[in-house]
């Protein structure tokens, strides 16, 4: 299935010249000028810069990690589907992976749903105010989940971070040439947003050297690395020395912020089901139209969240043994996974040392050529 | 394991020569043997690249399948906990770390539903945590496989959801990235299968091209279906197996529920030492040791018998408190001579403080009594217990002595202030009795201390309550599994049995119960109707009442009424007799009493509390069913005898007919109209339809409170009185009211309580005589559910009826007389309620309600759930088709 590719040109025609969805997606790249909105060094990305460079690493700011969520989304749910479904050649991996999300916000829609839009139908008074209680209760804690879990991710990433100058989650805008589907089509080029540490096997190293043409050192962002690593300063070539401890610390960061995430993400549902929220829904209103309902809902949203934390730390009210303390063990639970993940990221057995080539082939050990 | 290249090669290298070369015989040869190099260059061995080749690839696709399914799943949770490992360490590669995010998936829903799971109530809830987590996972893993893989498998002939292991022993979904696909694992034959499947042209050059084409946009489009339809899908499909699954998780739990609580009474001894409270001994050790040697007052007799008790109710434990007092906590002190001296003591003390003059210091010596005065007082108690009052008379006389020295010293012209003199006084007393400096002095040497022989007698007691509550927790046990209104008793679980299908066999349709939803007396209403339509036709009639007879025969299964009423009713009263006897011989009465109660009445006590709670539980539970045959037996006599003659009768306390309700005179008329006589008359149609509107309303709403306060019924004051006409029916079988609430009866109806034939006829109409010789036939081969019926009919004529004052001070409806007095129910109104039974409106409301929300909601979701299904599966046939259109072949 070996296709004909039109090799790399600095001549990349931004426009492809009949497919309308194709011109539609690529809307950022119509014009040869003009920048991307996401920024690298805190400027925006020049669309020529990306043309000629192919990839650029991303800041991690709120704003940029903002934008390509939703660059992300609107895509999964548009272009991506369109092109899976006509069963596109150039439907690929990194699509198919975007288009992931998608079953878990419908999902989580229809999950709020499978507990709430039958209850209206319900009898006015006893089981309609309970089914809706339990109901807004479990969409809430469908709620929580995804936030909770998103927003847990962090308690490992950004210590790691602090601690290590490993940007585990270090974002990177990608140009990607898509292949000629018809006879005159031109170059159609597409953004894809990536992690550099996304493969572990294969991390894109390139993106942190400095440019050198630009009179930047090209190891900088591995000596500031390997210096917080305590590998020392002024290293003759501080990125070998540095990227066997990158990839574990990214490695075991990724373990850790997976099942510490799924953990705080039943936290956020045990938070959620508990009593102190029907006093929110009680006023719940999303009408910020009417601002003082609005702000008074808000209020009320923090004083439940609060309270309802408690409740979930402190278990039900004369309760005793497991039934009090499962709030309590599963937040515990939770905060060790993150505690102990970060914790493991920051303890190494194998600080390299700088290796002589004579001692590269060890004579009892064997080796493999792949 | 990874063959080793190098030393392969190397190997062969100095190997093959020896083996190739053929040795000459009788030729010397010199040979210049190769040494060997010093260092091994593996740049200048790698730089020779022809000799080395890559191995044979070792992919290939993997065969899921029922029988391979264990396998495969040992092998993967091997896998994942290598993946698990080697991430700990900073090892993993990508495809181990994508494992892990669904292993980490799954171990967070487990948390979720392990901590749903401690906060559910019910068990089956409980339960119903982790079949809710099992199924939303194996929903994500079956709407795949069920919707896209099969019809995909049916229609493109291969399995777009094929997954293959690559060298590495990594296992992957074979069309994951549409742009790396491992084609070269399919031979030939398996691809030229897909092709003739998909009718790809036989003779076309590039076939497997064309055909891999194909494969991969199918498996494309079904990749995108699924994450589009995926998330609809699962929570739909998980909560649709839920609800399908609960009736049986509740039945599988109730199965091993009664299993288990049926063990009790079948090996009693083991129940015993399972429920053996371990409290009630290590916490009475710990009080005795705590209060060891300490004199004994109501506050530590009060712990002592709360922690004997702590099992039972307080009742028994004020009794035993009252025991334990009795025996141990009497106020006796010793009083001794050794008391003199602190006693002068302490008087010198008080009178110098409460004075604090120099008067009264200087005579100081003349005010104290002295020991010979003190001596005196004591000599005929020294060495005696006394109790309070004795001590406080002791005390008096001392404070007399005070007094008089006080009073002398004035006479011989000291001056002594008044207030002064009170003064001292008042302070040698205390607030209360026992206080002040004399009694704290005087009962300084109290006898009641827990000592060993107190200490024995209580351990003994606890010994005994500790295995009395054993027997009595097992028992409790027991009776609370069976019978409690509790969620997941088989009291609970019969009563859902019994009430839902009666839905089903009145065929009361999902329009009614949505019409019908909201309020009681439309359900009330419904019921009429249908029963009325029910008793008209014979056939349906024995159909239904067999149908739900055998559906009422269940508690045999599960509630086992027999062994309520027979083994645990044995067994608890052995219990309660032994213990008794035991506490007895103790000392316990008190105790005793509020166990078994006293003089053979155990009303309130806990062993008459325990007999009727199973009683009462199964009387409500049987009335309440039996409730619903005799409203049907009701239309069935209105159906068999429109003229109501049965409620005519007067029956005596076994429904036997001894004669005839006073029907009043009617006027006879001649042809002119003019009144010629008067005779008795007939029942007047109107009163019969009054008769039947109030029978009607009591079969299906009827409550106690009816039946005792509020019996108000409004009827026409001035009936037509030439109308004796039998009832008539409508065409479904309801009765066709000619003149009853024709009149306006909420302006002109009036409440007439004296006319006390008319609620006689009422209570006839449903609760008199025999039951119909239909309802009779139907129920014979269910003779407990008849019997039951038949009793519930006797206890509301006999015991409802007969009360003093139903429904209004002496009306008695069904009149019983004995030795020329009347004989009233003594039934309390407590029992009466049992007796009714709870109405089956309220009972059809609330199931019916229930079953209207099940229905409206699988009957949305369920819609939602066919439709996506229908919607993908039908997607299929359109795959596979854009742009891939071939000549066809010549034939």
């Amino acid at each position: 299935m070996i296709l004909p590719v039109k090799n790399y040109s600095n001549n990349i025609l931004f426009a492809a010249k009949r497919n309308k969805q194709e011109k539609l997606e690529n809307s950022q790249l119509q014009e040869e000028e003009g920048y991307l909105f996401v920024t690298n060094g805190g400027k925006r990305i020049s669309k020529s810069e990306l043309k000629k460079k192919q990839a650029i690493p991303v800041d991690n700011t709120f704003r940029n990690r903002a934008y390509i969520a939703w660059d992300k989304f609107s895509n999964a749910i548009t272009m991506y589907p369109a092109r899976g479904l006509k069963g596109s050649k150039n439907s690929n991996f990194y699509e198919f992976l975007t288009m992931g999300t998608v079953p878990y916000l419908t999902g989580s829609v229809m999950l709020m749903s499978v507990f709430n839009s039958v209850n209206k139908f319900f009898a006015q008074h006893k089981e309609s105010k309970m089914a809706s209680r339990f109901g807004n209760k479990m969409a809430l804690g469908v709620l929580f989940y995804g936030l909770a879990k998103n927003i847990s991710e962090s308690f490992v990433t950004t210590p790691v971070k602090w601690f290590t100058g490993v940007d585990t989650e270090q974002p990177y805008v990608k140009l990607c040439y898509k292949l000629p589907e018809r006879k005159d089509d031109g170059d159609t080029p597409s953004v894809e947003f990536h992690k550099v540490y996304e493969s572990l096997e294969f991390p894109y190293w390139n993106l942190n050297y400095g440019d050198t043409s630009k009179g930047e050192p090209m190891n900088a962002y591995y000596d500031r690395v390997a210096k917080k690593l305590g590998l020392g300063s002024n290293l003759k070539d501080s990125d070998q020395d540095a990227k066997p401890r990158i990839k574990e610390i990214a490695v075991k960061a990724n373990l850790a912020k997976t099942f510490s995430s799924y953990l705080w993400a039943a936290v956020g549902v045990g938070v959620a089901l508990q009593q102190p929220w029907d006093d929110y829904f009680k006023v719940a209103t999303l009408k910020f139209w009417q601002p003082k309902k609005f702000v008074k809902s808000i209020g009320v949203f923090l004083d439940s969240f609060a309270d309802s934390f408690s409740a979930f730390v402190k278990g039900p009210e004369g309760s005793k043994g497991v039934k009090k303390y499962a709030g309590a063990i599963l937040l515990g639970t939770a905060a060790a996974a993150s505690l102990a993940g970060i914790t493991n990221v920051l303890t190494s057995a194998n600080k390299p040392s700088k290796l002589d080539s004579a001692d590269i082939i060890e004579k009892d050990r064997k080796y493999v050529v792949n | 394991m990874q063959t080793n290249l190098i030393n392969s090669y190397m190997h062969a290298q100095t190997k093959t020569p020896q083996s190739v070369q053929p040795k000459p015989s009788d030729e010397i040869e010199i040979v210049t043997r190769r040494k060997a190099k010093p260092d091994f260059d593996i740049n200048r061995e790698l730089a020779n690249r022809t000799f080395i080749r890559p191995l044979p690839p070792k992919g290939h696709i993997v065969k899921d399948g029922i029988m391979s399914a264990p396998a495969v799943f040992v092998d993967d949770l091997a896998y994942d906990m290598k993946a698990l490992k080697a991430a700990w360490k900073g090892e993993a590669n990508d495809h181990q770390l994508g494992r892990l995010n669904d292993l980490g998936m799954k171990l967070g829903g487990l948390g979720i539903a392990s901590y749903l799971f401690t906060i559910k109530k019910s068990p089956v809830k409980k339960g119903m945590e982790f079949v809710g987590l099992a199924s939303f996972f194996a929903s994500m893993a079956l709407w795949p496989k069920l919707f896209l893989e099969l019809p995909a498998r049916m229609i493109h002939g291969f399995n777009p959801f094929m997954r293959y292991e690559d060298s590495q022993g990594r296992k992957k979904p074979f069309f994951q990235d549409n742009q790396y696909l491992p084609f070269d694992m399919l031979s030939d034959k398996q691809i030229n299968k897909i092709g003739n499947r998909n009718r790809i042209p036989k003779y076309m050059p590039n076939r497997r091209d064309a055909i891999q084409e194909k494969t991969r946009q199918i498996a494309l489009q079904n990749n995108t279906m699924w994450m589009l339809t995926a998330g609809f899908a699962t929570p739909v499909m998980s909560s649709l197996i839920c609800n399908k699954l609960e009736p049986y998780v509740e039945n599988v739990y109730s199965y091993f529920m009664n299993k288990k609580v049926d063990d009790i009474l079948l090996d009693f001894s083991a129940a015993q030492k399972k429920y053996r409270p371990v409290g009630i001994e290590r916490d009475v050790n710990s009080l005795l040791e705590m209060y060891k040697g300490r004199v004994v007052d109501e506050k530590i007799i009060g712990n002592i018998a709360a922690a004997l008790t702590q099992e039972l109710n307080p009742k028994v434990e004020a009794g035993m408190k009252a025991d334990l007092m009795r025996m141990f906590g009497g106020d006796k002190y010793n009083v001794s001579d050794l008391q003199i001296k602190p006693l002068i003591k302490a008087m010198t003390e008080t009178v110098k403080k409460s004075a604090n003059s120099d008067v009264i210091n200087q005579n100081l010596t003349k005010i104290i009594p002295t020991v010979e005065q003190v001596n005196g007082l004591f000599a005929p108690v020294s060495g005696k217990q006394m109790d309070a009052q004795g001590l406080k008379k002791i005390a008096d006389e001392l404070a007399t002595l005070i007094e008089n020295n006080l009073d002398k010293l004035r006479n011989e012209g000291v001056r002594i202030n008044r207030n002064l003199h009170k003064n001292i006084i008042k302070n040698l007393y205390g607030k209360s009795e026992l206080d002040g400096p004399l009694m704290s002095v005087l009962t300084n040497s109290p006898t009641s201390i827990l000592d060993d022989n107190a200490q024995n007698i209580i351990r003994k007691i606890a010994a005994q309550m500790t295995a009395f509550c054993a027997e009595n927790n097992a028992l409790s046990m027991y009776s609370f599994k069976k019978l409690a209104s509790a969620a997941d008793t088989s009291k609970g679980k019969f009563w859902n049995d019994v009430a839902k299908p009666i839905i089903d066999i009145l065929k009361i349709t999902p329009e009614e119960l949505e019409n019908t939803r909201y309020d009681r007396l439309l359900v009330a209403k419904l019921l009429n109707s249908k029963m009325a339509a029910i008793a008209s036709d014979n056939q349906m009639y024995d159909q239904i009442i067999k149908a739900a007879a055998a559906n009422l025969a269940k508690i045999n299964n599960n509630v086992k009424p027999d062994d309520l009423n027979g083994k645990y009713i044995k067994q608890l009263e052995m219990s309660y007799d032994v213990a008794a006897k035991a506490f007895n011989s103790l000392g316990l009465t008190k105790t005793v009493e509020k166990l078994v109660g006293k003089n053979g009445c155990e009303v309130g006590s806990l062993l008459g509390i325990s007999r009727s709670f199973v009683s009462d539980n199964l009387m409500n539970v049987r009335n309440s069913f039996a409730r619903f045959f005799n409203a049907m037996n009701f239309y069935k006599a209105v159906a068999n005898d429109p003229n109501l003659n049965f409620a005519n009768k007067i029956y005596d306390m076994n429904g036997n007919v001894t004669g005839e309700l006073f029907a009043g005179f009617r006027n006879i008329y001649d042809g002119a109209g003019n009144v010629t006589g008067r005779a008795p008359g007939k029942l007047l149609r109107e009163i019969k339809e009054e008769i039947f509107a109030l029978a009607d309303y009591l079969a299906v709403s009827g409550r106690i409170s009816d039946y005792s306060v509020k019996f108000e019924f409004l009827r026409n004051l001035k009936p037509n009185m030439t109308d004796e006409s039998s009832l008539e029916f409508n065409k479904d079988g309801s009765v066709k009211y000619k003149y009853y609430n024709k009149a306006k009866l909420a302006t002109d109806g009036v409440f007439i309580p004296s006319d006390t034939n008319f609620f006689k006829r009422v209570m006839n109409a449903l609760y008199g005589g025999q039951i119909q010789p239909e309802t009779s036939s139907a129920l014979e081969q269910y003779l407990p559910v008849k019997g039951m019926l038949e009793d519930f009919r006797r206890n509301m004529m006999n015991e409802v009826g007969n009360s003093e004052n139903f429904a209004f001070p002496s009306k008695v409806v069904h009149d019983m007389w004995e030795n020329g007095n009347r004989k009233y129910s003594k039934a309390s109104p407590n029992r009466m309620s049992l007796f009714v039974g709870s109405a089956l409106d309220d009972m059809i409301t609330n199931t019916a309600r229930q079953a209207y929300n099940t229905q409206k909601w699988l009957k949305t979701f369920g819609g939602f759930f066919a439709g996506l299904a229908g919607f993908t599966v039908l997607s299929q046939f359109f795959f596979g088709r854009v742009g891939n259109r071939y000549k066809k072949d010549k034939v």
